[in-house]
């Protein structure tokens, strides 16, 4: 095999950012970071600048004509990454706004090559390199025209050793007339999606020569730490595989606990490790309290668990009689994590990059999502639209990390149809366990039944059980009653005899 | 140099203009010695901020400074219009050197403090210490 040119990857800084790019910057490639206005270009700049200068190789960051430099470093000083005491050491500005509006392009190209030959920087970046662009349009009988110069400046910047970053406002629609996109080694496009009254940050990788990117948008944020990145979750073969293969889950190493001896029993030992669990119930019917009991089982038996709340309150698990103290106790001594979130413009990306750093965190091993009807409505509305593929990949991720999830889904009673998820969501579970309301003996019951175990024997019947100070109580199973699904059951002797009389009354006729 | 309050930078550019000009300069003598520290720390400054972001906060300095100096009055001459530094040599030179320095350690001062407010303070202080290093030193000294 022949030796090939081995290209370094440099770390951005940009949390998120080396992963889409498919694995760092190339070194000395010449990047253009493309977007509209406000979409982020030069905080994204000058984060990834500050990371890569240092005093023997500095950044070189030149201003030309876009945003007035007395206002970008008034604002950009906002961001932790910026660091005053390195400015004209290992950061240099310079400004060649005059340079554009006197000269043309081989001037400018002079004076950009004049400031690199003189700091020999490991960064340039020019922003915004659309003002160039436009001064080249209203130059005439220049001797370089735009292409020309940008593949000169791509020729002396990369010959000088520089990573660079051109920095523009442009639209999508002028991927094809522009030079600068042919020429760009990395192009950066960076958007802003509105639906509604929300806003959302996405980025893409259009193209990084020599790796493979992360195809698709990302979502990130931009917050006092400067940009972060979540990339999109691709499921691979191995998610695939661990997610709801028969052959692998047909004998399942382990069933872990739910807290709960008999309906362990009703599951056919406890849930296999690894599964997907949804639990479906009308408002009120113990979907927490079971979630809650899952965690706390694992917690107890070394396994630490996650609770990303969307609907209660984090407080509001510790406040139930049973086991309260136990579980303020579990979550102070780190047993026990709860990401707690409310935001209204999340990603189903952002969501499972803060599940899974807390996974991390506490080398967690069970995880509960409380519930599907509030992460749904946490997303940003355009996500709400792709929320059952968005939670498939979710539960791959988590699953194929060996997670076993518990997911919580709040249903409307009906007594007339027979669901699991207003979402469309539970054929993506491996398992599913039902809870209802249901009237016997003039008192309104609640009933659990568990309706799937991929792979495993379990219990067919449908159980009532109470939620008391000692937690979940499974009772009597509802054998000797017929109709319990109706809501309105009727004991099975009962029913029997009206048919009886029925069909005598029929033959008496 | 500490902290870059008013005080601090007034005497850090009357520091500058004694350095340049002399304890006995006649008015043209002072003017040439402002003329020369606004150059210093207009090259190091305009890398940074741009021309016209020096020019503009040079405009705005004169008309603070002219609350308590009101001749620094603009008196350019109209080929001199794109220069906003050039009122304030003209108005030097007509003035008492003893009022002078104090009219021009005045602006440069605001200008400084223009800085502080719109850059901060960290990137100020490197800015003036490259403009007028001598002129800073000593100050840091007269301090310590």
């Amino acid at each position: 095999m022949p030796d090939r040119v081995a290209i370094r990857r440099l770390p951005t800084g940009v949390p998120g950012l080396d992963e889409i790019l498919g694995g760092g910057l190339p070194e000395f490639s010449f990047n253009l970071i493309a977007g509209a206005p406000g979409a982020g270009k030069t905080t994204l700049a000058q984060q990834i600048m500050f990371t890569l200068s240092g005093s023997d190789r500095p950044a070189l960051y030149i201003t030309v004509a876009g945003e007035p430099p007395l206002k970008m470093l008034r604002y950009q000083q906002q961001f932790t990454y910026f660091d005053s005491a390195r400015v004209s050491e290992s950061v240099r500005y310079v400004n060649l706004s005059q340079d554009v509006v006197n000269g043309r392009l081989e001037q400018l190209l002079g004076r950009i090559v004049q400031e690199v030959e003189a700091t020999s920087p490991r960064v340039v970046v020019v922003d915004s390199f659309r003002s160039v662009a436009q001064a080249a349009e209203r130059a005439e009988n220049a001797a370089l025209d735009l292409q020309h110069f940008v593949q000169q400046l791509a020729v002396r910047l990369t010959g000088w050793e520089a990573t660079t970053f051109l920095v523009g406002e442009y639209l999508a629609s002028e991927v094809e007339q522009n030079p600068v996109f042919t020429v760009a080694d990395g192009l950066l496009w960076l958007f802003q999606s509105l639906d509604r009254n929300s806003m959302v940050r996405k980025m893409q990788v259009m193209k990084m020569r020599g790796q493979a990117p992360i195809p698709g948008l990302h979502t990130f944020r931009i917050t006092n730490d400067g940009v972060r990145v979540f990339p999109r979750v691709i499921v691979g073969p191995q998610q695939e595989k661990s997610s709801g293969t028969p052959s692998k889950k047909r004998a399942p190493p382990t069933r872990l606990s739910v807290g709960v001896k008999t309906l362990d029993k009703m599951l056919g030992g406890g849930i296999p490790a690894g599964y997907s669990v949804l639990v479906a119930g009308p408002s009120g019917s113990g979907k927490s309290v079971l979630a809650t009991n899952f965690i706390m089982e694992g917690a107890r038996h070394d396994e630490p668990g996650i609770i990303a709340v969307f609907e209660k309150r984090p407080s509001e698990y510790s406040q139930t009689g049973h086991g309260g103290r136990e579980f303020e106790h579990m979550v102070h001594n780190r047993n026990v994590g709860i990401i707690h979130t409310r935001p209204l413009d999340l990603s189903i990306d952002e969501t499972l990059h803060d599940i899974v750093t807390a996974i991390h965190a506490l080398k967690a091993r069970r995880v509960v999502i409380d519930s599907l009807s509030g992460f749904e409505l946490a997303l940003a509305p355009t996500f709400r639209e792709d929320f059952r593929e968005s939670l498939y990949r979710m539960v791959a991720v988590l699953t194929g990390m060996g997670i076993t999830l518990m997911l919580t889904a709040e249903l409307e009673d009906s007594y007339v149809d027979l669901r699991f998820s207003p979402h469309g969501t539970a054929f993506l579970t491996d398992a599913i366990i039902m809870q209802r309301y249901i009237e016997l003996k003039g008192q309104l019951r609640r009933v659990m039944a568990v309706v799937k175990v991929r792979g495993s024997a379990h219990s067919k019947e449908l159980r009532a059980f109470e939620i008391n100070e000692d937690g979940i109580v499974v009772g009597e199973a509802l054998g000797s009653y017929d109709g319990v699904l109706t809501g309105s059951p009727v004991a099975r002797a009962k029913a029997e005899r009206g048919r009886a009389l029925r069909t005598t009354r029929r033959k008496t006729r | 140099m500490t902290a870059l309050g008013h005080a601090a930078l007034r005497q850090l550019a009357l520091n500058v203009l004694t350095q340049h000009a002399g304890s006995a300069a006649g008015a043209e003598a002072l003017a040439a010695a402002a003329r020369r520290a606004y150059d210093d720390l207009a090259h190091v400054s305009t890398p940074l901020i741009g021309q016209v972001g020096v020019d503009a906060l040079i405009d705005r300095a004169v008309h603070l400074a002219q609350r308590d100096y009101s001749w620094l009055v603009d008196a350019r001459e109209p080929e001199q219009a794109h220069e906003p530094f050039a009122q304030v040599i003209v108005s030097l030179e007509r003035q008492n050197p003893a009022i002078a320095t104090e009219g021009a350690a005045a602006v440069f001062a605001t200008f400084a403090g223009l800085l502080v407010t719109f850059i901060g303070e960290p990137l100020t202080t490197g800015l003036l210490r490259k403009a007028w290093p001598k002129a800073f030193s000593d100050a840091h000294t007269e301090e310590t």
